[in-house]
């Protein structure tokens, strides 16, 4: 059983080599889909960011899981404001962030930059907002959000709204030998314990004139046999 | 000065007393020195035993406040697993032959300077690593499958030496939990990630699966082959030891 055991676990190793692999470090936030390396592999988050949904044949892992928010501007008129999230970013008119540490991003047709802090590690946590003019560096407001980054700020003319969308960094493994290693794992551990447990009997027998005499651990139930001997 | 360093410190001392008196047993020749020696030893695993108690139980939450009481520094770091492996590889029951009374003496030889380490780590200033998450069952299962390794070791080396005839159940027992223990978290890791070794740091992982084959390599061996498993013994003891006090 050990060795089948073992053997098990190697071709495991081998099958999850040759057809298995693995993402680390995926972010995501809301229930946005991402596709993963092999054919139509997807992972996404669950619809309140606690557990996630996969395709079939993938595990995913949830390794970390914070604040954040998805963001968005309209001016007065109502209309969405182009953000930036870096300066080479593409601008976009809605911007998920996730806090894992302070955050900037800008208004470019406002002439803002918006600083982010987290409080907490955890995924409903509040945040501390500043608002900062740009080019000059002024700070024009200061705030804190609510329970989970939720809050609407207007700035300039500006309405700057923010919504939760706390984040989940994953670990995606497809990993085709899984069921062998496990079976595998177990069969060994079976066999192992079993033989150390049960370790085999050493006895010997030495005939002497009219019997047989008798050394080491004797089994109990050859015992009747020896004394016919 | 903190308990904990105050109790390793004792350890370490009954456990030299212990080494001392079986060297000198074997060369007086008499028996009487290495029952204390063996005496020694019992006070050096129920001192040592406290110690472990005190240093894992500062950072249990549940235990925080009980051992608050007695001793207000937390440990962390490889000096929590020293400790215990010195206490567990102490031998409780010794049984030597008169022709070969001085080998007692290699019995108590690894827990000596496991507890040895764990002092030097405890009285040199900075030298503790402060890791908030060293207090693992993983951390806490490699440091008894170490320290019971240990105690393998120990008879290994008398064997070795001394010619006398081999304790198997150290050997055993090291080699079943380590078995056992490990291959029950890479059941929940394939469970939970999908594959053996996610989430295990590389320090580990190589020093766990290296201890693992190198043992399987050893009770595979014939018996008769005796220097063989001596060396393979050694070889696994040893990855063991670095993997549980290796910080990552």
């Amino acid at each position: 059983m050990v060795h089948l055991g073992g053997l098990l676990v190697l071709f495991s190793l081998l099958l999850s080599q040759l057809f298995g692999w693995q993402v680390q470090g995926l972010i995501l936030q809301s229930e946005e889909r991402r596709s993963l390396p092999e054919g139509d592999s997807w992972v996404a988050l669950t619809e309140n960011g606690s557990g996630t949904r996969h395709s079939p044949g993938v595990v995913a892992f949830v390794e970390e899981s914070g604040p954040g928010v998805r963001v968005s501007a309209l001016d007065g008129d109502g209309e969405a404001l182009q953000l930036l999230l870096t300066a080479d970013a593409e601008p976009r008119t809605e911007l998920t962030i996730a806090l894992r540490e302070d955050t900037y991003f800008a208004v470019p047709e406002a002439e803002l930059i918006v600083r982010l802090m987290p409080r907490s590690e955890e995924p409903y946590s509040r945040a501390d907002v500043q608002i900062y003019s740009s080019p000059s560096g002024q700070e024009i407001l200061q705030r804190v959000t609510e329970q989970g980054g939720q809050a609407t700020f207007e700035v300039r003319g500006v309405t700057l709204t923010f919504v939760p969308a706390p984040y989940a960094r994953v670990l995606a493994t497809y990993n085709p030998g899984r069921w062998v290693a496990g079976l595998g794992i177990v069969i060994l551990m079976v066999g192992l314990g079993g033989s150390l447990m049960w370790s085999g009997r050493r006895f010997w027998l030495r005939e002497v004139e009219d019997a047989t005499e008798v050394a080491g651990s004797f089994p109990s139930w050859l015992q009747g046999e020896e004394e016919d001997l | 000065m903190p308990v904990v360093a105050i109790l390793v410190g004792l350890g370490c001392g009954m456990l030299l007393v212990a080494v001392s008196l079986g060297i000198w047993s074997g060369l007086r020749g008499r028996h009487v020195l290495s029952r204390g020696a063996y005496a020694a030893a019992w006070g050096a695993a129920g001192i040592l035993v406290v110690g472990a108690l005190l240093a894992w139980g500062s950072g249990l939450p549940a235990l925080e406040s009980l051992i608050g009481v007695i001793d207000r520094q937390a440990l962390e770091g490889p000096v929590l697993s020293l400790i215990l492996m010195a206490a567990l590889a102490i031998p409780l029951k010794v049984d030597t032959p008169p022709r070969a009374l001085w080998s007692c003496a290699l019995l108590y030889l690894p827990a000596w300077l496991l507890a040895l380490a764990a002092l030097v780590h405890l009285v040199t200033p900075g030298a503790v690593v402060l890791r908030a998450d060293w207090m693992t069952p993983m951390r806490f299962a490699l440091a008894v499958c170490g320290g019971l390794g240990a105690r393998a070791l120990g008879y290994m080396l008398q064997l070795v030496t001394a010619d006398i005839a081999h304790v198997d159940w150290p050997g055993n027992l090291t080699y079943g939990l380590t078995t056992f223990l490990f291959g029950s978290a890479a059941l929940v890791n394939l469970w939970q990630r999908g594959s053996l070794w996610a989430g295990v740091e590389p320090a580990l992982r190589g020093g766990i699966a290296g201890a693992w084959l190198v043992w399987s390599a050893d009770w595979l061996e014939p018996r008769r082959r005796r220097g063989l498993r001596a060396a393979l013994t050694i070889v696994a003891v040893l990855l063991l030891i670095a993997a549980a006090i290796t910080p990552t």
